[in-house]
């Protein structure tokens, strides 16, 4: 994935480390560190700030209970990744579940300004994907956020699903051929 | 390769997934069919509206210094307070004290089963006469069966006489297995098999 935060001066590893040693102010580097990867993972699944600020801030408590079982030389992003997006898929099925949950979309401002044209452009567009993924399946919603907004290869969604890649490709060709059905019914002309 | 075989790869092809074997299958088929280049276009559009939709980390706030006390406060709210991190540790710095705890296990286990050993053994050694003395036939089958051990009973019988009798203490009464059997059979019929042939 990009954007990795280990190439900040102290690895990932030695902070893990200093964690199993005892130092609780590696955790709080670690959270530092991680924290708007965490939020922006759970953002893009779930689709609501303040819901995936409260997943990020659960996974770094379900960090701090397992840090002794984390292997710092299997890299500490990609168990930490695992952690974000079962929590996320968690919160999704239950919103599933639950008919008083309402569905909400939130979406970010847009990033430094083009002009006001440009801006009103981008934030409708992420309004109208936000949308459209929402009408997508679960297992079709997930496999797509992981694989073409997180960037994750189909072996790594594969573990973090606990399915075979196989699997994984599947429903990744399936997802994305729904979302361009549903995307060309919405937006005609911009697909 | 029929077109709606070529859409399910196509779901693949266009964000760079499908396995090598079957690109050149697909690029085949593009080359000849107009449908599913309009379709793969499309595809590979629904992909780049997703990227460009994606929040990234710079649209979330550099700092949050409430994120850091609520994640405390989460913590606290299970017991998992700061401080504590600095008693868990990894299995590897709780190894010394697990392996400490494993040998004080195994040395009670060795005592006891020493001292029960001890106790199976008459006292003052094997050879020498036994310490308990019956008053009745029935008493060394009512202490056998107690005792629920050949070793026991011949312990108390010593000395054998022959094969098939012992004499139990110095009271010169002479009783076999046979005999033994027979009376179990009577007064605990479940517990007879539990009897040797033979001493």
């Amino acid at each position: 994935m990009s954007n990795s935060p280990s190439e900040t001066p102290v690895s990932d590893a030695e902070l893990v480390v200093r964690c199993q040693q005892h130092d609780p102010e590696a955790f709080r580097l670690l959270v530092e560190r991680y924290r708007r990867r965490s939020w922006k993972v759970a953002y893009n699944l779930v689709g609501n700030r303040e819901v995936a600020r409260d997943i990020s801030q659960e996974a770094f408590v379900r960090v701090f209970r397992a840090i002794a079982t984390c292997d710092p030389d299997r890299g500490f992003t990609q168990w930490f990744d695992r952690v974000v997006v079962n929590l996320s898929i968690d919160y999704l099925r239950r919103r599933g579940r639950s008919a008083t949950v309402p569905l909400e979309v939130v979406v970010e401002p847009p990033a430094p300004t083009e002009g006001p044209d440009a801006d009103l452009e981008r934030h409708e567009t992420r309004r109208l994907v936000r949308t459209v993924l929402e009408e997508l399946p679960l297992t079709h919603r997930s496999v797509l956020v992981m694989r073409d907004i997180e960037g994750m290869d189909c072996v790594e969604i594969a573990k973090i699903l606990g399915k075979s890649p196989g699997t994984v490709r599947w429903r990744l060709s399936r997802a994305r051929r729904a979302f361009k059905r549903a995307w060309l019914r919405r937006r005609p002309n911009k697909a | 390769m029929r077109c709606s075989k070529c859409a399910r790869m196509l779901g693949l092809y266009a964000g760079g997934d499908l396995p090598a074997k079957d690109v050149g299958k697909v690029e085949e088929h593009l080359a000849a069919c107009e449908a599913c280049r309009k379709l793969l276009e499309d595809l590979r559009a629904g992909i780049g509206v997703l990227r460009e939709s994606a929040c990234t980390e710079e649209m979330l706030p550099a700092e949050d210094p409430s994120y850091w006390q609520e994640v405390e406060s989460k913590l606290r709210g299970r017991a998992l307070a700061m401080e504590s991190l600095s008693s868990r540790g990894s299995w590897r710095a709780w190894l010394p004290r697990i392996a400490a705890q494993a040998a004080v296990v195994l040395v009670v286990a060795g005592v006891v089963v020493w001292l029960a050993t001890l106790e199976r053994q008459p006292a003052g050694g094997t050879a020498e006469a036994p310490t308990v003395r019956f008053e009745s036939r029935e008493a060394p089958i009512v202490y056998y069966l107690r005792r629920r051990s050949p070793y026991r009973l011949a312990e108390v019988m010593a000395p054998p006489i022959g094969d098939n009798e012992v004499q139990y203490g110095d009271t010169g009464v002479v009783v076999s297995p046979r005999e033994i059997r027979e009376y179990t059979q009577q007064i605990l019929p479940a517990s007879a098999e539990e009897v040797p042939e033979r001493f």
